[in-house]
């Protein structure tokens, strides 16, 4: 089974791990961002950031938060093919992320409301989700009436 | 020193097959510089996962790509049943191994149909899609789908395959060999082919290594990456798996990479026939993914390795899924080797990698 | 050359010439999809998809192109008629490749990327047939002592006797005066290749319709050529060269299908190489033989 290996770090120690799986041979497989519960404080959302890196058939999990307004260091020069999701993660979550190899710089993919996955940077879609769905937070959907639900 | 010429190359041109766009600065027919982009055919679909629950988030995996669909729709319910610690019955892990080996075999002879087309040897290309018909066959008379066919979910499988019919498919896949060996001795041997795929878009071991790249674009490099090694579900009753290598690095070993591919696809399907036990094809699912679980799987696809994400919170909805493609990786691998390459070679380079751009961007 | 052969030659193959053509056409779609495992459109199928063409809208922003490709179909009716009027095969030679001209000509004039680049091609694939056509003008003049086409029907036995080497290399180079894989690099039927359509991008509607005209009308010219080089001083000679102008035609469409194409480079390495070994030969040993 593939290994489930979660290593909890911050956002700050994150350089110096990827500069060490480079250096140990790791190749990198994933980078997603993915949003926590609203922040009370202000109206942009928590995001957490996995970074996934292989060797051979052992596989490692990095996870941090990102509170809003912070900005991450791109590992797009070690590992070029990061820029892909680099962009896609600031695209989607609105995420800064500086010294991206190539920068598409919010045009990477055309989107019709600006950063859809993280609501809570945008004011106008929570408008719009609360008048839809009744609710604009995303960490915690309608709870099914039945407890035990038969597939 | 000749004049620059900007050639917009895609997302709508009659020799892709997904919508990808480079910008090319040509001098001459040679490219000095490609400049890729992607975001034609975002559809949001990973916010989807908010508005359907577990169970029906697999329909829409399906659909993210028509070729990888059944690739998708394993590797989340795969992931689901380690996030909620399921274990699934033997004869529906052989069933996903069968079913996703012959999705292998028809996404490489349609990638083998287009880049003949690619090369302009359109006869090449209709014999190839004319052998991936009896696949599409198999795949409608034990499914009733030839594209998105909604055999697996969490838990198993939909809907099982009589012994008979599991013979009948290793004797069509067995009647298909001698065709396909005329089809991969012209691929690998005719003068013409060579001369068009011998040499372009070569990348070394060390460049595929540090690239990162996934899939036979890898292997045809000489890296070993196969998810299948990690022998999980089915593949983990295999005798013996060695994926398929080979050093040469250019276009024509990727091709000989996929081409031999297929035989070692049917060979598995023959090997999970004779093998399958008799259980029941699913578990009944109760309850939801718990609070704060977490878990992550990989895959073997025909194009490379795809990881998945997923992220429970206790309720029916997943807090989270992601899914990361290996075209995702793969793009900065064509970005390198569309560098210096002929005109004539630029679509043939996209190709070798094989993009599925709608996987990508979902 | 007289008036009266001009006249009848300008009726005769300006109207049964394109008919000609168009069933060519048609039967090389057939026969292509046959062998390709398809069904394949009728046989009439170019005709319709020009009585198509020509029913659409102008909309191109460049109204040059439309007058250069006139000038093309023009100088391809008039070699055509020049060589069964039985005039001077040279100036046949020089009206046919002029009309190529135009067309290259009309792709400069779009401006687009695609177009330019395919001109280019087109470009290089005439100087690969150039030089061939040129030292088969000049067996012809040596095996036949003249230089109208008239003159072959007063021969004993047909040229292709004393000019082998120069037909094998004619075949040669028709595959890529016909556009057939190896060597359509720059235009051909299939729209799958990298630059669009090549020369043809920036053209629709009526344009495109004098084009396609224009290829039905070269087409029968090059089979006339092949059927040059088998007619002599009798009637069993045209039908010899009817049949077998048939059976290339046939033989090219199984090369289409059983090559991918080339690039530049190797088109015109092979064309010269075959054109330079082959004419040579042929052409020392008839000047040393007479």
């Amino acid at each position: 089974m593939t290994p489930q290996v979660f290593i909890d770090i911050t956002r700050l120690e994150l350089r110096k791990h990827a500069e060490r799986y480079q250096a140990e041979g790791w190749r990198f497989v994933n980078l997603c961002g993915s949003l926590l519960n609203l922040d009370e404080e202000s109206d942009k959302g928590v995001v957490e950031m996995l970074y996934t890196f292989a060797r051979g058939r052992e596989m490692e999990n990095l996870r941090f938060d990102v509170q809003p307004g912070e900005v991450l260091e791109s590992i797009s020069d070690l590992y070029f093919n990061a820029l892909v999701n680099e962009n896609e993660a600031h695209d989607l979550f609105g995420i800064e992320i500086k010294g991206i190899v190539i920068d598409f710089g919010g045009a990477f993919y055309t989107l019709s409301v600006p950063t859809p996955m993280n609501p809570q940077s945008n004011i106008a879609i929570r408008a719009a989700e609360q008048k839809t769905y009744g609710t604009a937070d995303y960490g915690a959907c309608p709870v099914p009436t039945s407890s035990e639900e038969e597939a | 020193m000749g004049k620059k010429t900007i050639i917009p190359f895609g997302p709508q041109h009659p020799v892709l097959p997904e919508p990808v766009h480079v910008d090319l600065v040509v001098e001459d027919e040679k490219v000095i510089e490609a400049i890729p982009q992607i975001g034609f055919i975002h559809r949001g679909l990973e916010k989807l996962v908010q508005k359907k629950d577990f169970m029906q988030f697999v329909a829409v995996t399906e659909r993210i790509c028509g070729i990888c669909a059944f690739g998708h729709s394993m590797g989340y319910s795969e992931t689901i049943e380690i996030l909620m610690g399921l274990e699934i019955p033997k004869r529906a892990q052989y069933l996903r191994v069968i079913w996703h080996e012959l999705s292998r075999i028809h996404s490489h002879l349609l990638w083998l149909g287009l880049l003949a087309d690619g090369f302009g040897y359109e006869n090449l290309f209709m014999q190839c899609w004319r052998l991936r018909e009896n696949v599409l066959g198999i795949f409608e008379k034990t499914t009733g789908g030839r594209v998105i066919f909604s055999a697996c979910n969490v838990g198993g499988v939909t809907q099982d395959i009589e012994d008979g019919d599991l013979k009948g498919i290793v004797a069509i896949l067995d009647g298909m060999r001698s065709e396909y060996e005329e089809l991969l001795k012209t691929f690998l041997y005719d003068s013409s082919v060579k001369n068009r795929l011998s040499g372009i878009g070569y990348l070394s071991k060390q460049d595929a290594e540090s690239l990162c790249l996934a899939g036979p674009f890898a292997r045809a490099s000489g890296l070993v990456e196969d998810c299948r090694l990690d022998g999980y579900g089915g593949y983990g009753d295999l005798a013996a798996f060695e994926p398929v290598l080979s050093e040469d690095g250019d276009g024509h070993a990727r091709c000989e990479v996929r081409a031999r591919e297929v035989y070692q696809s049917m060979d598995i399907i023959a090997e999970m026939v004779s093998k399958i036990p008799d259980t029941p094809i699913s578990l009944p699912v109760k309850g939801m993914p718990g609070a704060g679980t977490a878990a992550v799987h990989h895959v073997e696809q025909p194009r490379g390795e795809s990881f998945y994400y997923a992220k429970g919170n206790g309720t029916k909805f997943l807090s989270r899924f992601r899914i990361r493609t290996p075209t995702s990786h793969n793009i900065g691998g064509m970005t390198k080797i569309l560098q210096g390459c002929d005109l004539a070679d630029v679509a043939l380079n996209i190709l070798t990698i094989d993009p599925c751009i709608s996987c990508t961007e979902r | 050359m007289t008036v009266l052969s001009f006249v009848i030659a300008l009726v005769g193959f300006g109207l049964v010439a394109p008919i000609v053509g168009c069933l060519l056409a048609g039967l090389d779609r057939k026969i292509t999809a046959r062998l390709q495992g398809r069904v394949g459109p009728p046989i009439l199928q170019p005709y319709y998809d020009v009585r198509k063409l020509l029913a659409k809208d102008n909309v191109s922003v460049n109204h040059f192109q439309d007058f250069y490709v006139a000038m093309s179909l023009f100088m391809a009716i008039l070699a055509g008629v020049l060589f069964f009027a039985g005039g001077n095969f040279l100036l046949v030679v020089f009206i046919i490749t002029l009309s190529t001209l135009f067309l290259i000509v009309a792709a400069y004039s779009s401006r687009s990327p695609f177009a330019e680049i395919g001109a280019e091609r087109e470009i290089i694939q005439v100087m690969s047939y150039e030089p061939l056509v040129i030292l088969m003008t000049i067996a012809y003049f040596l095996a036949v002592r003249s230089f109208d086409v008239s003159a072959v029907l007063t021969l004993s036995q047909p040229i292709i006797i004393s000019l082998p080497l120069v037909f094998v290399a004619f075949l040669f180079v028709l595959t890529i005066k016909l556009r057939k894989s190896p060597f359509d690099l720059s235009y051909s039927h299939h729209a799958h290749q990298e630059l669009v359509k090549g020369i043809t991008t920036e053209m629709s509607g009526r344009t495109l319709a004098m084009v396609e005209v224009t290829h039905w009308y070269e087409n029968v010219l090059f089979m006339s050529w092949v059927g040059l080089f088998l007619v002599w001083g009798s009637w069993i000679g045209v039908l010899v060269a009817i049949i077998v102008a048939l059976a290339i035609y046939f033989l090219e469409i199984l090369i289409d299908n059983n090559f991918a194409r080339v690039k530049w480079q190797a088109m015109l390495k092979w064309s010269w190489l075959v054109t330079l070994v082959f004419c040579t030969v042929n052409i020392v040993v008839l000047m040393i033989v007479s």
